[in-house]
Formats: C-alpha cells, structure tokens, sequence
C-alpha cells in the first residue's frame, strides 16, 4: 500500500489498510478502541478476530491484511461430495486436510490461522506453512466438519481450498527433502575436509604437520566419499541424460571434473602427494546450494498458485421421478449421463454441456468464450459446460459429460499447440555447449602435449585444468540471475511457471491481448444517460430500484451508478431474461431494457443514436414513453493504458484477439491505440491467426485469462495468465499473475530485458576468469589452494551481482 | 603431536553424530515450515474472553511426522 496523499485526510481500513469510502461507518471494537473499517468484509472478519481474543494478531503482523471477500461458497457440498477426496481416513479415526491458503500475507496470518482452528471443537491439530501457503488439519469427523473449518479460515478473512495432497504435494516433499538431504551431507562433509585441507595448504612440512600427510589424506578420502558417491548423483544423472540427448550440457564437464579430480586424488593418495578433496567438496557444495535456491524458488512460485488439484466438489441437482412426482435430488457430477435432468440455479455454474428445457436466463460465457455480457438462453437453446448461470434457474438436458464436454475439448486442442511451441535458443545453452567442448578439448590437449610431447606425468595438468574451469561460475551464472529475477517478480506479483520463460521474453516481438477480463475488467459501467424527459439523478435511481436484485452485469453497473443516497423501492418485478425488466415504483409501472423490449411497450420509440462506443443500452420507459437511455461499455483495467504504453515503449507490436463482438473490440482498441484488434474469434480461430503471425517470422507472447486463449497460450513462445485465469489457461502459461493487475506484464519485461544483462555480465565474468585462468593451468602454476580460492570468488561475484536484479527498480 | 589421532577419531564420530541429527531433522519434517513457529511462541494466545468452547488441555503444537 502506497502512502496517503498528504492534502485528503483520508481514513484507512485498519483490517486491511484501503481507503474507507466516505459516508460509510464501518468499525470494529478492538481492544477497548473503536477502529474504523472500508467494508463489511473486513468488519466481519475483525469482529470474528476480537471476539475470539485473537486481537494480538493486529498487534504482531508486519502488513495490513487482504481484503476478506464478503460472500462465503457453499461448503456443505465438502460434507457429501468430496469429503473423501479432499481429506483421507486416518488409521486413528481422524482426518486429515490439506488446504491452499489465499490471502496469507505475514507469518502473524499463519499464527491467527493455526491458533483461530485450534479453538474449535473437534481439531486435533493445524500446522499452517508460509512459505508454501498451505495448511495441514487433522480433524475428529465425530465432533466437526470439514465445512465448517473451511468456514472458520473464511470468517477470519482469508480463502481456503481443499486440494489433493496426495498427488502433488508427495512429489513435492520428496524433491525439496531430496535437495536438502544431499546438500546438508556435502556441506557437512565438506567442512570436514576443509578443515583439513587448509592445514596442508600451508608447507605441511614447516608446520609439522607433514608427518601425518598420508593419514590426513586417507581421512579426507574417507570424508569426500559420501559427497562423490551421494551427495553428486543429481550431476551424473543429468549429464547422462544430456549425453543419451546427444548433446554436451553443463553436467558433463562438471561430472568429468568431479569424478576426474576424485580419480586423481585417491591415485596421489596412494602415491602419497598432494590431493584435491577440498575443490571436490567446495565446488559440490555450492553447485548443490544454486541448485537448492532454485528449486525453492520454483517450488513457491507454483504452490502458490496450486489450483490445479484444487478439489472443487460438483455436486447438481438431478430432476428424478419418485413416485410419478418429480423430486430434486443432490448427485455429484460424475453420476450424471446424457438424458438426465438437472436444475442449475442462478449463480451455479454448468458442469456440463445440456440443452435447455424449461425456464429462461442468462448465461456467463465470458471465461469460454471472451463474449463480455452474458447471452440470453431459452427453452432449446444449449449451454456450455464451465460457464455461469446469471439470472434465473434453469432446467437442462445433459446432452455431453466427461470427454464429451466443451471444455475437455478446448484442454485436446491446447495439449495439440502446446506440441507445436517453438523453443527458443537459450543463452547459456549456446555457451556451454561450445565452452564444454573447449574444455575437454583443451584438457585432452594438455594430455597429449604434457605425456607424449614432454614426457611428464600428465594427470595433474589434466585434472587443474578441469578444476580451475570447472564452469562454477558458468553454471551458476544464469541460474543465480534467473533465480533472483522470479524471485523479484514474486515479489511484485507475477509467478515464474517455467524456468527459462524470463529469456525467451527478451526475444518476443509482438504482443497478443484477450480482451475481455484482460484489458477489460469484464464489467459494464454506465458511460451516459441521454434524458428524454425529467431530472437525470432520479432515473438513475429508478433504473437502480428496479435492477436491485439482479446478478446481472448490467444491473450491477446501474445500481453502482446511482450512488449510496436512498432509492425507492419497487414492486410487482417482471424479468424477462435476456430482454429487461418491468416494476411498480410509487404506484407507477416503470419498464427497463433493451430497445426491442421497450419499444413494445411505448407509442414512439426513438430511433438509435449514432454508433457510439458503448456496448450495451437500457432505455427506461414511463407511462407510455421513453424518457432516459442509459448506455453502458466493458471497463478498461485501471493498468491497461499504461502497460500498453510501457509495451509500446519497448517496441513491441501490439494486437488484441478477442472472442467478444468486433464492435466492441474496435473500439477498445481505439482506446488503446491497439489497430490490429480482431474480434469474433473461436478458439481456433485465435490458434490459426497466432500460427500465421508465428509463420512470418514473429515472436509472439500472449496475454490471456479464458478458456478460448488457453490454446494460444500453449502455442505461444511465450504466455502470460491474468491473475483471475481459468485454470485451463493458467496451466498453459509461463508466468501467471498472482494479483488482479496487468501491469505484472510490463514488468516482466523490464526485469527480462535487465536479467538479460546481468546473466551477460555475469558470462562475461565467468568467462573471461577462465581465459585468464586456464593457461596458468595448463602451464602448472596454479596451487589448489589458489584454485579452490578463485572458484569460490568467482562464483559469489556472480552470485552477489545476480541479487542486484531483486532491487530493480 | 600424537594427540592428532585422538583429534581424528573424535572428528569422524562428531561428524557421524551430526549427520545422523541432519538426516533425522530433515526427515522428521524440521525443516518445511521455518517462519510460522517463530513467530507463533512470541504471540499470547491464551487470552480468549469468556469463551466456554476454549478446551481445557493445552494445545498440540508438535508438528507430527510428516
């Protein structure tokens, strides 16, 4: 949260620090001080915090809270649906849940959250992990439900999900354990050579020391094994899949350094001369160390957004004949088979694909197919799996379920792009490609010219060479600045999916925008009210009164537009779906709604205006005539001007692919100064218009939130999800917004374009190090001592520079 | 100087013991969680206001085996 402008005395939310609007008197008794609140969300869920004495809480946590959503989802279908999936029967009776945690900000978050389900009746105990924002409850089914704890974490202001530990978490564990165990046992070992080593660093034979040499050697040998034998494995697996690839990755000259340089050791132990455990240890150890701080870097970045094993539970409601009458039945979706009936309530999203049989709404298609407002659906009409119904229930006929549905079509045709993705060269892979082949050209060299040519033993003069370029700093060099790049990017929101992703955007020349819920929020504002008649002011509030109780956009937009003052109150409401809306208001009959539907019901309707850039129109009508147009249009981001600009800025051609009507697309694109804005587009049309753009020679990165872009994203060189993403589309992406913002965009590409630099500046060292370094090398002037020193500098001048990314900006 | 082979065998125990408190560290889950804990000993949560519900036997912070 930015600082408040000094002039406007403005009263913050002391639950999550926004602005309160004015005219609104929220607060919360906390600890004998009332405390102002922005809404009822926060004020629910402060009051849940006081009341349970938690309010030590406020006192500890070093950031204001997230904004507690004020509407709680259904969570009695947790109980009969997915109880068994969302949390597995102890041996001892209990249960176990894992839950992905939203809205954790501070580890005084994690504390309010353990100790808040702690109280409760029935929990045995709650571990909850910052890091990874999630949560492990273990619960007695006798005496709570799963429901109601979900509840508790949302009162307390917060979003919990169950997710299915079983099948990704496991993996998880293991690897980060894995990574730690054989980094922790090099370490350890590691010092004990050290310590060691640096004694016989020093003309072993002044110190006294000498005496021992053969002892100590045998020591350090016994002490290096389990970091040859164990903690280096990784290296030798990768370097083996590299070479049954064909190709010579970083891993090889690194395993060939380690295995050599061990060889070598051990002989000169049994000789009796001088060893090189110590660079054995060292340069183990700190390649495990950058190899461990990615991993975590990784692993936060797509835990925290693990929607994807997320159990959301399906249950409908299923039209059954029970004794000739026709009951509702709750069944889990994956009962259903074509033919059944079900009922779909207004709010309640489709789970699969049907045709209407009775009623008459609205539906959401938005995340399926970029249309912003939702379409009218009547009896016959079909509905699609994953969108939403607005406006009234429905009852519909299933026509397609599991493989059959709509969206399970859309995820075929995203697994057929995600085959054709053009892999972009990577810097490093370029490099080391070339740089490995030197060096073992170089040592092979060395061999031939010290052993056949000079007739001197060659094996030492191989093994410092191996050692000295051993590419520590090479390696590490753009993983340290990639690493700190995500990191830095986390920080401002945007999650890193795909290593690599960050250096394939420097390449990117053109940019591809979805527009609804991309560009635009995906909701309407009023733009203007033409009067007809009367004082603007009160049809606003007449439009407001009448649309009060509706989902739809539309009504949300106009009883937005009508201000917080009192309204009146209407009666008698007749809606008709898709079309407006009739009431009585003050014993007069007001009608509301489209052009069609009022024209009906007034003597002269007036004609259109001209074409304006607007979306959608509500004309009001009293007593037989029309006396206000309210006219209404999909809003921009608050960010999206200026990210395009910044976009723009750095070059790179922009286009908007849009699946809502053209005319609305036009002219968001006007807006934007976008020119090639196309809208209209089917899924596979987006797919065939980014395989052309790809097809004369463009790099494309996409931005998207829908089902339809999921393709396109997985096509793409590069994707980049919105932060309220349909999962589908979130999978196919390379970074994901963690925050409702696009300007996470812009600075993925400014952080790109300098991570490119450091990773150069970083090469740059790590190669000009080893230019400087190898012919001491070769010509056997370089102690191990010394070896062990420059590797180690040169790697925490790379890793030191990389850190430099986090401060950008 | 012959206390060196005293030195040597006490270091290769230490470092077994060390080792082996490592490995059952990290296996006992030791290492997942490192920022809730800390703050969760400074934080007073024996103070609930006429709460009848609040249980008598004192709370299970123990991590269990993962």
């Amino acid at each position: 949260m930015t600082d408040d402008d000094p002039r406007t005395e403005s009263v913050t939310c002391f639950h999550c620090g926004d602005d309160v609007p004015r005219g609104t008197s929220w607060a919360v008794d906390i600890d004998g001080m009332s405390r102002p609140m922005c809404c009822a969300g926060c004020q629910a869920a402060a009051e849940t915090i006081a009341g349970h004495g938690l309010s030590a809480f406020y006192a500890q946590r070093t950031l204001a809270s997230a904004r507690p959503t004020q509407d709680l989802p259904d969570f009695d279908a947790y109980d009969d649906a997915a109880l068994d999936a969302a949390c597995p029967l102890l041996a001892d009776g209990a249960r176990e849940a894992h839950l992905v945690l939203e809205g954790m900000r501070c580890a005084a978050c994690a504390w309010l959250i353990e100790t808040g389900v702690r109280r409760l009746p029935g929990v045995l105990d709650a571990s909850v992990n910052l890091a990874t924002s999630q949560a492990r409850l273990r619960f007695d089914p006798a005496r709570t439900r799963l429901g109601d704890l979900l509840a508790a974490i949302w009162q307390l202001g917060y979003r919990a999900w169950p997710y299915d530990a079983r099948r990704r978490q496991a993996v998880l564990d293991h690897a980060r354990r894995d990574a730690l165990r054989r980094l922790g046992i090099a370490g350890l070992f590691g010092m004990q050579v050290m310590m060691v080593a640096t004694a016989l660093w020093f003309d072993p034979t002044a110190s006294g020391i000498g005496r021992y040499l053969s002892a100590l050697n045998w020591l350090n040998l016994a002490m290096t094994l389990p970091i040859v034998g164990y903690a280096a494995v990784p290296f030798y697996r990768g370097a083996w899949r590299t070479i049954r690839a064909g190709q010579l990755g970083m891993d090889v000259p690194v395993s060939l350094g380690i295995l050599l340089a061990f060889a070598g050791s051990v002989w000169h132990t049994i000789t009796g001369e001088s060893t090189y455990f110590d660079s054995v240890a060292m340069f183990v150890t700190l390649l495990l160390a950058a190899r461990f701080v990615e991993l975590l870097m990784q692993q936060r970045a797509s835990s925290l957004l693990d929607h994807a094993t997320r159990i959301l539970p399906a249950v409908v409601e299923r039209i059954e004949l029970v004794d000739g009458l026709r009951r509702v039945v709750r069944v889990p979706a994956r009962d259903l088979v074509p033919g059944d009936r079900v009922l779909v309530k207004p709010g309640s999203a489709f789970v699969v694909d049907g045709i209407v049989r009775a009623g008459a709404s609205s539906c959401d298609e938005s995340i399926l197919t970029g249309e912003s407002l939702p379409v009218a659906r009547g009896v016959g009409d079909p509905v699609l799996g994953g969108s939403t119904n607005v406006e009234s229930p429905l009852e519909i006929e299933v026509t397609a379920v599991g493989r059959g549905v709509f969206m399970a079509r859309v995820a075929e045709l995203v697994a057929r792009a995600a085959a054709g993705k053009p892999r972009l060269a990577q810097l490093a892979g370029r490099i080391s490609g070339w740089f490995v082949g030197g060096v073992l050209a170089t040592a092979v060299g060395a061999a031939l010219w010290h052993g056949l040519v000079l007739g001197q033993p060659w094996l030492p003069i191989v093994i410092a060479v191996l050692v000295i370029s051993c590419p520590c700093a090479l390696a590490l060099a753009t993983p340290a600045a990639l690493t700190a790049a995500s990191g830095a990017l986390l920080e401002r929101g945007v999650a890193v999916l795909r290593t690599g992703a960050l250096e394939d955007l420097v390449a990117v020349t053109h940019v591809v925008f979805d527009k609804t819920g991309t560009l635009t929020t995906g909701r309407l504002r009023l733009m203007e009210v033409v009067v007809h008649h009367g004082d603007e002011a009160h049809w606003r509030r007449i439009a407001a009164a009448l649309e009060a109780h509706s989902e739809h956009p539309l009504a949300t937009a106009l009883v937005e537009a009508a201000g917080p003052g009192p309204r009146p109150l209407a009666h008698a409401l007749v809606n008709t779906p898709g079309a407006g809306i009739e009431g009585t208001i003050d014993g007069v009959r007001h009608a509301l709604g489209s052009r069609r539907f009022v024209a009906t019901r007034v003597a002269t309707c007036p004609a259109p205006g001209a074409a304006a850039p607007f979306v959608q129109e509500a004309l009001l009508a009293v007593d037989g005539r029309v006396v206000a147009e309210f006219r209404l249009r999909d809003t921009l981001r608050v960010d999206a001007v200026e990210t395009v600009a910044a976009l723009r800025a750095a070059g790179l051609a922009l286009a908007i692919f849009s699946g809502d009507r053209p005319a609305a697309v036009a002219c968001i694109g006007a807006e934007l100064g976008i020119a090639d804005a196309r809208g209209g587009m089917q899924p596979a049309d987006k797919l065939a218009a980014l395989e052309a753009l790809q097809a004369d020679g463009a790099v494309v990165a996409v931005v998207g939130d829908g089902i339809n872009d999921a393709p396109m994203l997985a096509r793409a060189a590069l994707s980049f999800a919105v932060a309220n993403a349909a999962e589908h589309a979130k999978l196919s992406a390379d970074l994901v917004a963690l925050r409702d913002e696009i300007a996470g965009v812009a600075v993925a590409f400014v952080l790109a374009r300098r991570t490119r630099q450091i990773t150069r500046q970083n090469l740059g060292w790590a190669l000009g190090y080893n230019v400087f370094a190898l012919p001491l090398a070769l010509a056997g002037y370089v102690a191990p001592w010394f070896a062990a020193f420059c590797m180690s500098a040169s790697s925490l001048v790379v890793t030191l520079n990389a850190a430099r990314l986090r401060r950008t900006r | 100087m012959e206390i060196i082979w005293w030195l040597i065998a006490v270091s290769v125990v230490l470092v077994g013991l060390i080792t082996w408190a490592f490995l059952w560290a990290v296996d006992s889950g030791q290492f997942d969680n490192l920022d809730a804990p800390a703050t969760a000993i400074l934080m007073d949560d024996d103070k609930v206001p006429g709460d009848p519900q609040r249980e008598t036997a004192p709370s299970t912070s123990s991590r269990g085996a993962g």
